[in-house]
């Protein structure tokens, strides 16, 4: 698995709630991971482009583009397509969830049903 | 009515011609360029003919008439068909308009509630998991109040969740939307898991639980495991919710002549006699349990009703006011497979 220079795990969060996102990183932070943020899939694009990812959590609804449409995007790039989404959203039908896991994603949280712990505690589950 | 003026000009014509030549016969008979005789017989022959003529121009006119207005009258018939045959087809238009709208209403009454709900959800998820910071000490340690005031935030939060949750579901259960994952399995770790999640709260309000969950044994149903948890949690909850401190819960699952039966019985506030009827109907809330708990949307007992009759099964409640109550839902065991 691909590490950045600190040799910590790299997650992505895209999340246009600041509020969020910010609580995220802080629990991610706590937990010894490199965190970048982007509120946009045009931000998040950058990121992947400037260096090695190795988790994504992934809103849907986000202005400009939807998640889903960006994890169709990164899931036909051979250069981005193993790298595990987990799809952060408060769009909780079993259709939307069926969406976003038939898009490619390994996991489908509803936010308002878990935690920042929980969420860590996936991604550490699937990086291992 | 053109052609009865046409024919009554031709009629006035001929008749006319005939005059005309009469008065020359006269004529010719009496300045003796015709003799009496063949002027008579020609005078004759004409008066018998212009009678013939007459006679037949009757009936013809007669004929012509009936035609006529039966002509007309099925003229008229050919618009009134021409006019319901038109009505018809904008009918047809109108009701094709009315169904498009109503499929495009139906879409974006769906996407209207997912909006909603996800747009509720947001705003309680910053203030959920800003509880949970401060009670994983994210920012240091907490004193007791602190804690304590920490913990029923994030506890008010999750009702409110659980609200949305409900709202949300009971809406898709009226639009038909609400997907079922239906597979053969047993009841039991859901209700394990149901159980295990009330323990704690049933406890803490000083309320005696037990359960009779059998470990094996048990034979495995069509059932949405995820779908009966909501079932089981919304009984139990309701069953810590209406019985006051020191009263008991008794949860249990067993077999009853080919069915599955879940029984969770109270010793709380019960139901009144006249409102039983009510009780799994939208909205409804029994008036002592507005007395004891003012917040709820009276959505959980509707959905639990239809839940279990998705399931094939009955949902039954024996109480008396002031006793407590019992629900008690059966599920056709169908094809059971011991497990």
């Amino acid at each position: 698995m691909e590490q950045n220079e600190t040799g910590k795990k790299t997650i992505l969060i895209v999340e246009d709630d600041t509020f969020m996102g910010s609580l995220l990183e802080r629990k991610f932070k706590q937990e010894d991971f490199q965190i970048f943020r982007s509120g946009n899939v045009n931000e998040a694009k950058e990121v992947l482009k400037a260096g090695p990812v190795n988790l994504i959590l992934l809103d849907i609804i986000l202005p400009g583009a939807d998640g889903i449409t960006f994890l169709e995007e990164l899931k036909a790039d051979i250069k981005f397509q193993n790298i595990p989404v987990i799809i952060t959203s408060n769009l909780g039908q079993q259709d939307e969830i069926d969406r976003g896991l038939s898009a490619g994603a390994s996991d489908y949280v509803v936010k308002a049903h878990a935690t920042p712990g929980e969420i860590v505690s996936k991604v550490k589950s699937i990086l291992g | 009515m053109e052609n009865k003026k046409n024919i009554s000009l031709k009629e006035k014509a001929i008749w006319l011609i005939r005059a005309v030549v009469m008065v020359v016969v006269f004529a010719m008979v009496f300045f003796d360029y015709l003799s009496p005789l063949a002027g008579g017989l020609f005078f004759l022959l004409l008066l018998a003919d212009s009678v013939l003529l007459a006679v037949l121009f009757s009936d013809f006119k007669k004929g012509w008439e009936i035609f006529d207005a039966e002509t007309q009258k099925k003229s008229i018939e050919l618009q009134e068909f021409d006019k319901i045959t038109r009505q018809l087809v904008r009918r047809e238009l109108e009701v094709d308009r009315a169904n498009q709208r109503l499929a495009e209403l139906d879409a974006a009454k769906s996407d209207f509630i997912s909006v909603a709900a996800h747009q509720l959800r947001t705003p309680l998820t910053g203030i959920k998991w800003s509880y949970t910071a401060l009670l994983d000490k994210d920012t240091g340690p907490l004193n007791p109040d602190q804690k304590e005031i920490a913990e029923k935030g994030l506890a008010a939060i999750d009702q409110s969740i659980g609200l949305i949750n409900d709202l949300l579901n009971v809406a898709h259960l009226e639009e038909g939307k609400l997907d079922f994952d239906f597979k053969r399995q047993s009841i039991v770790p859901v209700a394990q898991k149901a159980f295990a999640g009330i323990k704690l709260l049933a406890e803490e309000k000083n309320i005696t639980i037990s359960s009779k969950i059998p470990e094996t044994g048990f034979p495995e149903i069509n059932m949405d495991a995820e779908k009966m948890g909501l079932v089981l949690a919304n009984l139990l909850d309701n069953a810590v919710k209406y019985t006051p401190a020191g009263g008991r819960i008794e949860f249990g699952i067993g077999q009853d002549q080919g069915l599955i039966k879940i029984v969770i019985q109270d010793s709380g506030i019960g139901i009144p006699k006249n409102q039983k009827g009510r009780l799994f109907t939208k909205f409804f809330r029994a008036d002592n349990a507005t007395g004891v708990q003012t917040s709820g949307t009276g959505l959980g007992l509707y959905m639990v009703k239809n839940i279990v009759e998705r399931h094939g099964g009955k949902i039954a409640v024996n109480s008396i006011e002031g006793q407590g109550a019992t629900f008690i839902i059966t599920i056709p065991e169908q094809s059971a497979k011991k497990k």
